[in-house]
């Protein structure tokens, strides 16, 4: 032991008397730990900023937590105090906002019959604004004072005799007005100033009420371990106090899916993670290289006095970890300040976040990384290669460990890509593997390659260039270290043009993703209030509303492909006009054909219209029918201008024909056909009977007989309508044409209806289909079930996918789909979505201001430019993109410092040589430029395999992760792109800055001086 | 103490092998001093290896305190050089670790061994004592000059009391009053502990200490100084070395007739092999007999006079006052002991130093001139050819041939091979024909046959002989009988005065 001792206290007078190299090592190493501290931080860190703003994004009311208790428990007030003590001491918890009271009566009614519905609520002013008169103050059960949300009531009502108006406000927080205090029209809302004193007041002392308590979720109080307490805490308190009839509420599904995210989001930055331990690991192998020669004279030396093999390697392993003690000691300090800074910036809580990231597994794994840096610096240390040049022709080990990293990420390949789905449950190895496996195939391809590479540049180099050829010929004499060196420039260079690729790909992906949502510019849908962009402005009327805007739209139902007679998978149908596909803002070439071509194989003449024009000056349509109504009753289908199919009821004139009293939007349309169903009193009966637990109810069987439709004008003209009852068809009826031209129908009704309309075409419809879809065909035929009736498609294109779909699709003409869904069942084919397309810039700005004002705003509006930006400006994809272009840089910086170490050490051991020279007169220029050369042809030699190893990396990634930036799963998929033009500028830079760092380090040696040139230095 | 019996040591080599050792025999007794001499490359730092099992006998045997090293593992070698085998080298004092004082430095091998630290160092300050370094005990090795690092570096090699003590040139790197008082303290602590000392050196002085002296020639003992006379060695075989000398006197080439007598064999030349060249210099001990001038009438006009040049570094001559004059077309040697200065001298010659006093006077101005150091490295990877080149290149010079340089010095068939394949004769000729290919007018070699065997070193030898008779003016330094008796003049040197 105490030969032990004596190597171990040996080790620490090397280290403390050399405060130089022991101060640069420990700053390498503190760099490598300090990105270690960092790198723990990051998926915590990533995991709550996705959170925070998928929080953020939800409406306030989809955050908030409610307790209720049921007017059936009736509590007093007592009980109500205790109940709200109760709560606020389970449910005061960070990341929930302060808990508002609120209690709620019954409607009640006016004097005069206006309903109203009173309520009070804690902290009144901060959820309402006031309009007129005042705040409500006093509460008392002898009077209490409300305001009135809205004007309908005015100031100074008494709406009970103890209970005054005396203001007007409109609301600000929508949070507390849920439930029964939710504004509407038919009630007048009153709300005094908190719930004491209302609750109290003696006219309501018999009127049920509800007692409720409200908050919200608070985004930014929130990180991943607080939410998913509250997701424990909500549930227990709901438990612990439901006997009392309270009710908790929160929306846990919500806050599930938004930790899965975030989940998602941490473990998707495992890849950058991965790359970053590289770059440890070069840190580690550069202060091994860096440390090794003296050391080496050091163990030497103790060798020389007998020391043996153990005690060698105790000096060895103290003089290690006393660097990586230092180390730690300092990227500790360094990485926590890092943290700290970084966590303050992003506005998150540095306590909590630091707490969730050092979790048990994360504070193993530092310490199992940290043994693995001593480790690495003991191996770097000891090892022993062999002095001479690697022979080329041999089979190495590094060989066989390229093979090996082959074989392993072949399986790694093999076992598909990381999805948000798959991530969501566990962390994937092979994120963090892949660049693993990437470096050490570089490695070991740097130590074949590298070496001929420069035996041939230095083979090629004609002999005028005498100093560049012996250069070269002696770039990996000594092999470790050189190749060491070009193995940190290549995974350098890998790593930078990957940071590069991936970045310009993450946000060509952005852009993609962006367009894929919204087609065009804008993408208009049905809003809240369910009204469809076409009714607020026709399709042609918006190049009026914003000039240059192109507008189209769509119509989007999902059908069913039949597998089977029992089974079918649901495919969304798009119906579009074939020649908007040109307009696409973004499409791929891997979408399919091109939008012309496409537009082209989809394009297909316009549907013959059916049915028979009304005329314009008919005032009604009378169906002219032989048969009994009492069980029937009868609603014709027409066309209105606008091209809508609609069902209208008839009523029947003195004759007893249905008639219907046509409006403005009808005359001109299309008299189409008719539905024929049960009066709503027979629809009731059957309920009744099924209610009273008579199951068995008769059905009525319906005969009619349509002889002809005639419009009636004003003046009493009658005319026949041209009607032809061979082309009308029923699903539900027997139909058919009787030989006097009338229209037979034969129905049996039992609580159902029937449809009798023109027959649709049976023209297969040319289709865009995805693969799957495709699949399942025959002879290119598809059938699909629109609304009950069968379409048959004929697939004229196969795409993987279309832009708005996420699933499976096919896209079709939308005349001919319009058509055939409205004979299926009027109304269906009514498309409820607008894409516009602006022509110029400010046409683009001018049309997000006029939507984002009534009456579009009521309309879902998503506009292509936001959904880039926020994509683009996602902290989680900013946070992905700094974390790469941080490894890039460092491993640029590594690069550097390997290639200096690399010269510098190079003028130390070649001394021998440079003085040979030196003595035939070379000055140290020559010399330097010896050293410069060297060094450079070294740099360049690993340039191309590292762009190679780049983009070999970047192909990977983007096959392999199949999440976009923000973690969620990228659509369209993420395709690789290549920033040549940056690339190229950056490796010109690079070349320049190794060239730069070449010549400077290789004068970094001091010159031997003259009188030392034969001798050596003493 | 030591054993050594027909010792073979062969050194693997990329074309061929070469023997250091050919059938050694040597035996040190208890307390005994045994200087051995001996021309470069006749196998002295081989012996010193052998003795310390860093390399295996290939044939023969080696018993050094009772153990045959022929038998032992490299962990039992190492245990043994570590606890009975003083090693000292001329790096003795550069080998001190300088993180630890002196006093840390000396104990540092007894504390490996286990000893306690009290113990260890209470002994290190009494070898320090010893060495009369002990004042320096807690100081640091960077702080020592020379001669007191290499004090504090033989008194930590024999501070565990070793039972043999190994030497390689102890004083390789001390001046003259320091070398012999590191010869002294060795004396002295072998004769004190009754260690055995075995020191190899070119350094004459080292007579002075010793028992017995003996010279290795050829790997093999050839002779031995007995009471202030040289005698040859006859091994058990009855091989028996004639000294060059007396071979060219006798006119003795590759034949002789041997007659015995009573205690005594006479040789003699036969009639059709006696050698007709003129004799060269006398011997004087197994050394050949220096004599300063020219001896040569038919070398050219003077090129170089040195007048009474000096160096002192401090307080220290390290180049006493020397005076000659080299011709054009002639090779001169400088020849001296070790810390003679002779590389000191060269080196100014070849403008890489200043005299402290003295002049230097080139009769038609300063000569290109071209050095050749046996420190001197290549481009390991280039092949000879291409170093030669360079070699033109970094002085600007035409591309030119330069495979004759590589022809004469026997090593023509290498010029495609990458140096780092080349054993150390053939590196040494390298560096040599890289001086040589520049073409200067004055070309300077320091020590050019330090690492070649005997009949190598006569074959560069040679080579210069007829350089400079072609014109060339070459002047080397050298211990090397092979060249000295070449020279067309030799410029002995004396040590240094304290």
């Amino acid at each position: 032991m105490t030969k032990w001792r004596v190597a171990a206290s040996y080790a620490w007078a090397r280290f403390r008397t050399r405060p130089a190299q022991a101060g640069v090592a420990a700053g390498v190493l503190g760099l490598a730990v300090a990105s270690l501290v960092i790198l723990i931080a990051l998926p915590t860190v990533a995991g709550d900023l996705l959170l925070r703003r998928t929080l953020a994004d939800l409406d306030p009311s989809q955050r908030a937590v409610s307790v209720v208790v049921a007017p059936e428990a009736q509590p007093s007030l007592a009980d109500r105090r205790a109940i709200d003590a109760g709560l606020r001491k389970r449910l005061s918890v960070p990341g929930i906002g302060p808990l508002r009271r609120m209690v709620e009566f019954r409607s009640l009614a006016m004097a005069d019959g206006t309903l109203f519905r009173l309520g009070g609520a804690e902290n009144l002013s901060t959820m309402v604004r006031l309009v007129d008169g005042r705040m409500p103050g006093v509460c008392s059960p002898a009077v209490c004072e409300i305001i009135a949300v809205g004007n309908a009531v005015p100031i100074g009502t008494r709406p009970l005799p103890d209970v005054v108006v005396v203001g007007h406000v409109s609301q600000t927080d929508p949070v507390p007005f849920t439930g029964g205090l939710l504004p509407n029209s038919a009630e007048v809302l009153l709300l005094a100033d908190g719930t004491e004193g209302i609750n109290e007041v003696a006219s309501l002392t018999l009127i049920r009420r509800v007692d409720a308590w409200v908050s919200t979720i608070a985004p930014d109080q929130v990180s991943r371990p607080t939410l998913a307490r509250l997701l424990v805490t909500l549930p227990a308190a709901a438990g612990e106090i439901s006997a009392s009839g309270v009710t908790v509420s929160a929306p846990d599904a919500l806050l599930n899916t938004a930790l899965k995210r975030a989940d998602v989001a941490g473990r998707g930055l495992a890849m950058p993670i991965g790359q970053t331990l590289v770059l440890l690991l070069a840190m580690t192998a550069l202060v091994g290289l860096g440390l090794r020669p003296r050391h080496r004279l050091a163990a030497d030396r103790l060798a020389r006095r007998g020391a043996d093999r153990s005690t060698r390697a105790v000096f060895d392993v103290t003089f290690s970890f006393l660097a990586v003690a230092a180390g730690t000691a300092l990227g500790v300090v360094a990485g926590a300040i890092a943290c700290v800074l970084m966590l303050r910036r992003q506005n998150l809580l540095v306590g909590a976040t630091l707490r969730t990231a050092w979790s048990r597994g994360a504070t193993v794994g530092f310490v199992i990384t940290l043994a693995a840096l001593w480790v690495l610096t003991t191996i770097f240390l000891r090892v022993r290669v062999s002095p001479g040049p690697i022979r080329t022709r041999r089979v190495g080990v590094s060989d066989l460990l390229f093979l090996v990293t082959i074989g392993v990420m072949a399986l790694v390949l093999a076992r598909g890509g990381a999805s948000a789905g798959n991530l969501a449950d566990r962390s994937d190895p092979a994120l963090w593997a892949i660049p693993v496996l990437t470096a050490v195939g570089l490695t070991c391809l740097v130590a074949r390659v590298v070496p001929a590479l420069v035996s041939a540049a230095s083979r090629l180099t004609p002999g005028r260039s005498l100093l560049a050829k012996v250069a070269l010929a002696d770039a990996v004499r000594r092999p470790l270290r050189p190749l060491a060196a070009a193995s940190i420039v290549t995974i350098a260079v890998a790593f930078g043009s990957f940071a590069a690729s991936y970045r310009a790909t993450l946000q060509r992906g952005a852009d993609e993703q962006a367009a894929f949502v919204v087609p065009y510019d804008f993408r208009l849908d049905v809003g809240s209030e369910l009204i469809r962009p076409n009714h607020l402005t026709p399709l042609a009327s918006w190049p009026t509303v914003v000039a240059g805007t192109v507008a189209t739209d769509v119509l989007r139902r999902g059908v069913t492909l039949r597998r089977s007679g029992t089974t079918g998978d649901t495919v969304d149908i798009l119906g579009l006009d074939p020649r908007s596909v040109t307009s696409l803002r973004s499409w791929r070439s891997d979408y399919g054909p091109s939008p012309a071509q496409l537009a082209s194989l989809l394009a297909v003449p316009a549907p013959s219209p059916v049915g028979v024009i009304i005329p314009l000056q008919a005032a009604t349509l009378r169906v002219d029918l032989v048969g009994s109504l009492v069980e029937a009753e009868v609603a014709l289908v027409l066309e209105r201008l606008d091209g809508s199919w609609h069902e209208e009821k008839t009523t029947l004139d003195p004759a007893g024909q249905p008639t219907l009293t046509l409006t403005d939007a009808d005359r001109g349309g299309r008299f189409l056909g008719l539905r024929i169903g049960q009066p709503s009193y027979t629809t009731e009966r059957i309920e009744h009977h099924v209610q009273e637990g008579n199951s068995f109810v008769p059905a009525a069987a319906v005969a009619l007989q349509i002889r002809g439709v005639v419009s009636v004008g004003v003046d009493g003209d009658q005319q026949s309508l041209p009607f032809d009852p061979r082309r009308f068809a029923s699903r539900q009826a027997v139909v058919e044409a009787q030989p006097d031209g009338s229209l037979g129908i034969a129905i049996a009704l039992q609580g159902s209806a029937a449809l009798v309309l023109p027959t649709p075409s049976d023209t297969p419809l040319p289709a865009l289909v995805d693969p799957l879809t495709a699949s399942a065909g025959v002879d290119g035929l598809v059938t699909v079930d629109l609304g009950g009736s069968p379409v048959v498609l004929r697939v004229v294109a196969v795409a993987p996918r279309f832009p708005t779909v996420s699933s499976r699709f096919v896209v079709v003409d939308q005349a001919q789909l319009r058509q055939r869904l409205d004979l299926a069942q009027p109304g269906l084919g009514e498309p409820s979505e607008v894409w516009l397309a602006a022509d110029t810039a400010a046409h683009e700005a001018s049309l997000g201001e006029t939507l984002a004002r009534p009456p579009y705003a009521a309309l879902s509006s998503q506009r292509r430019t936001t959904a880039r930006r926020a994509a683009r400006q996602d902290p989680l994809s900013r946070l992905t993109m700094n974390v790469l272009l941080g490894s890039a840089l460092l491993a640029g910086l590594l690069a550097v410092g390997s290639l200096a170490l690399n010269a510098v050490a190079d003028r130390a051991e070649d001394e021998s040589f440079h003085r040979a020279l030196a003595l035939e007169g070379a000055t140290d220029r020559v010399l330097n430029r010896l050293v410069a050369t060297r060094t450079l042809g070294l740099a360049l030699a690993a340039l191309p395999i590292g762009a190679l190893g780049g983009g070999f990396l970047v192909s990977v990634v983007v096959r392999v992760v199949q999440i976009g930036a923000t973690g969620q799963a990228a659509l369209p998929p993420l395709r690789l792109v290549v920033p040549w033009a940056l690339l190229g500028a950056g490796g010109v830079a690079l070349v320049v800055l190794l060239g730069l760092t070449a010549t400077i380090s290789a004068r970094l040696t001091r010159p031997t001086p003259p009188e030392e040139l034969l001798r050596g230095r003493p | 103490m030591i054993d050594i019996e027909d010792l073979f040591v062969l050194y693997r080599g990329p074309d061929h092998d070469v023997v250091a050792l050919r059938g050694l025999s040597l035996s040190v007794a208890s307390g005994e001093r045994v200087v051995v001499n001996g021309p470069s490359g006749s196998g002295k730092s081989t012996l010193i290896k052998a003795v310390t099992a860093e390399v295996m006998p290939g044939a023969g045997r080696v018993v050094v305190l009772g153990r045959n090293l022929g038998q032992l593992g490299p962990a039992a070698a190492r245990l043994l050089r570590r606890e009975r085998i003083g090693i000292i080298t001329q790096g003795s004092g550069r080998d001190l670790a300088p993180e630890l004082t002196c006093l840390q430095n000396v104990a540092l091998q007894a504390r490996l061994s286990g000893t306690r630290p009290a113990i260890a160092e209470a002994a290190a300050a009494v070898a320090l004592e010893q060495f009369h370094v002990g004042h320096l005990a807690r100081r640091y090795p960077s702080t020592l000059s020379g001669g007191e690092a290499q004090r504090v570096g033989v008194a930590a090699a024999l501070a565990c009391a070793p039972g043999v003590i190994v030497a390689d040139e102890p004083t390789g790197e001390l001046d003259r009053a320091n070398a012999e008082v590191v010869y002294d303290l060795l004396a002295a602590h072998a004769r004190s502990s009754g260690a055995g000392l075995l020191i190899v050196t070119h350094d004459v002085a080292a007579n002075r200490i010793a028992d017995r002296v003996i010279t290795i020639r050829d790997g093999r003992v050839s002779n031995e100084l007995f009471e202030g006379r040289s005698r040859l060695i006859v091994d058990r075989r009855g091989w028996v070395r004639l000294p060059d000398g007396d071979r060219d006197r006798a006119g003795i080439t590759d034949r002789v007739n041997a007659h015995s007598e009573d205690h005594a064999i006479t040789l003699v030349a036969p009639a059709d092999q006696r050698s007709v060249d003129s004799a060269p210099p006398g011997w004087h001990d197994g050394w050949p007999e220096i004599t300063a001038g020219q001896r040569d009438a038919s070398v050219g006009d003077e090129m170089i006079r040195v007048r009474e040049v000096s160096v002192m570094i401090g307080s220290t001559v390290v180049l006493s006052p020397l005076s000659f004059s080299v011709r054009r077309g002639a090779l001169t040697v400088l020849a001296g002991p070790s810390g003679s200065g002779k590389t000191t001298m060269l080196g100014i010659l070849g403008g890489l130093g200043v005299p402290t006093s003295g002049a230097i006077e080139f009769i038609n101005g300063p000569p290109m001139s071209s050095i050749g150091s046996s420190l001197a490295g290549f481009a390991e990877q280039a092949n000879s050819r291409d170093n030669l080149r360079l070699a033109r290149r970094v002085r600007a010079l035409e591309p030119a041939d330069v495979d004759w340089a590589l022809a004469d010095l026997g090593i023509g068939h290498l010029a495609d091979r990458p140096v780092s394949t080349l054993s150390g004769g053939e590196r040494q000729r390298l560096g040599v024909a890289r001086a040589l290919v520049t073409g200067a007018d004055l070309v300077l070699l320091d020590e050019p046959t330090s690492q070649l065997d005997e009949s190598s070193a006569a074959q560069l030898a040679g080579v210069l002989h007829r350089l400079a008779s072609h014109g060339r003016t070459i002047v080397c330094t050298s211990h090397d009988p092979a060249i000295i008796d070449l020279a067309d003049a030799v410029v002995p040197l004396i040590a240094a005065a304290i």
